[in-house]
Order: C-alpha cells, then structure tokens, then sequence
C-alpha cells in the first residue's frame, strides 16, 4: 500500500514537472508576457473582426465653396437679425416718420 | 381649347412623372459609379484580388509541408485610415467564404460572435443536457491572424478629383510574429464634377 502511495506522489510530481518545462528554445521569462495580458484578453480582442474607423477629412474644392456660401448667407441672416432686434425706438420713430413709409402698405 | 387641355394633360403628366420615385433593380456585379466614392464593384475586386493572391502564393504550401495540416486563421481588425467610412466586412467575408469552399484554410470564430458562441456554451452547462453539453477548453486554435488597413489619397483641385485606395491584409503566425503573406490591391478613381 505505501509503495502504491509513493509512486502515486511520484507520478504527479512529475506531471507537475512536466506542465512547468519549457519548450525548446522558449524564453524563461515568458510568465512575465503572460501576467501582463492574460487579464487584458478581453479588451484587446473585442475589436478583432470590426473595421476600425480611423478616417480623415479630405479636401474638396466643390464641397468647400458650398460650405463658403452656406456660410455667407447664414452669416447675412444673423446680421438681418441682429440688426431688427437691435433697432432702438429712435430708429422706430425716424421709420415711421418717413414720408414713403406708409406708401409701401 | 383643345390645345389649352392638351397642354393640361402634358403639364400634369410632367410633374406626376418628375416626382414619381423609381427604383431599378440591377445585378450586384453591375454597380455604376455615381459619385466616385467607395462601393460595390470596388470591395468585389478587393475581394477577388485578395483571394487570388492569398491562396496562390508561397505561405500555404510551405505551411502544409511543415505541418502536414491546413493553417487555421482567425480574422483580427482592418483599420479604415482612408477619408470615407468604409466597411472591410464585405470582402473579407467574401475571404472567409472562399477559404471554406476550398478547404485550403480553417477559419475560427473571433470577435462579439465568439463571444456569443463562449456565452451559449456557458449557458449549456446549466440548462442543457450532459449528453448534449459542449465542453470549455475544445476550441480550435488559430495559427495565423488576419488583419489589415485601408489607406487613401485624395488629389483635388477645382472640379477635378483622383482618389487612390490602398487595401492591405496581412497574415501573421500568432506563435512568432512572422508575417508570412501581405495582399495589396489598389484602386485610382478620376472623379469629374
């Protein structure tokens, strides 16, 4: 019975030995790789089989002068703006006081 | 008069057809460019271009006579640095289809659909039944992995546009960072506003 023991104990022992031997020509030091991303696995494969979109804005001629002319007339339109809401009474009164004015309603 | 309602007739006529929306169906391989941008014809001859290269050059061969096994791969990430959006999926799928119709190369599931695939198998260990149960610790594991980029260059000046795209896939042994095939297709485009 102790003899069956021993050579159980032996027989894990080396199956312990053998789990921890190294390939041939495999670095000592591989455990140290394989603490730093065995915990990191999940976030660096998460975008494995995706496109990464990583695009930049090219310049177009077309496009750019229709952006430049979008750009004036909102422009044109906040200066419209800003000048009705900013008219002061004064303003109101010389309007209003302007002969032609009734004449265009 | 009769000309007053034929001109009616011809006006309405005009407008019901000007405004109707009409859809016509063509065949996939007969895409036509319309605005120059990246589309159907381009990612077919992507992908055509691709699997000629992919499976008729060097690495395979040398693979199955040091092995004696065909190579299994995993597809990892394109990363699209062009200036359009751009979807790799539609010619690497077209890839994957090819390695698996010629049996010359294993393909194993990555990404979310591996994930789903770990997920349901986790799930059997509760629900289903011992016989039918898939085991943790089973799956194939890939010898090479399969990634890429897009690349482009835009060259405009007033109603004249060239693009150029450059696609790249690379394959590279997991177990020792050797890249063992690059794919190259690149496509030019003159684009007249």
């Amino acid at each position: 019975m102790k003899s069956f023991i021993f050579s159980f104990f032996i027989l894990i022992c080396a199956c312990q030995v053998k789990s921890q031997e190294l390939s041939s020509n495999q670095n000592p030091n591989y455990k140290v790789s394989l603490a730093k991303y065995e915990n990191q696995t999940a976030s660096l494969t998460s975008t494995m089989n995706t496109t990464e979109q990583d695009t930049y804005k090219a310049y177009d001629w077309t496009e750019a002068k229709e952006a430049k002319r979008k750009d004036r007339i909102a422009r044109r339109q906040e200066r419209a703006l800003a000048r009705i809401n900013n008219r002061s009474c004064f303003m109101d009164y010389m309007l209003w006081s302007q002969p032609y004015f009734f004449y265009r309603y | 008069m009769k000309r007053i309602y034929l001109f009616a007739v011809i006006l309405i006529s005009v407008f019901t057809f000007s405004c109707s929306h009409q859809v016509t169906r063509i065949e996939p391989t007969a895409t036509p460019d319309i605005n120059g941008s990246w589309n159907n014809t381009d990612s077919r001859l992507t992908a055509e271009e691709m699997i000629k290269q992919c499976l008729g050059e060097a690495w395979l061969a040398n693979y199955n006579d040091s092995k004696g096994k065909k190579p299994v791969v995993i597809v990892g990430m394109v990363a699209n640095k062009s200036h359009e959006h751009i979807e790799a999926e539609t010619f690497i799928k077209d890839l994957e289809r090819t390695f698996i119709k010629t049996a010359k190369v294993g393909l194993v599931q990555s990404g979310k659909k591996r994930e789903e695939l770990r997920a349901e198998k986790a799930d059997q260990q509760s629900n289903a039944s011992v016989s039918s149960m898939k085991k943790f610790g089973l799956e194939n594991g890939a010898d090479f992995i399969l990634q890429g980029s897009i690349n482009s260059i835009v060259d405009a000046y007033k109603r004249k546009k060239s693009v150029t795209y450059q696609i790249n896939l690379e394959l590279t042994n997991i177990e020792t960072n050797e890249i063992v095939w690059i794919g190259e297709k690149k496509i030019s485009k003159l684009v007249k506003n």
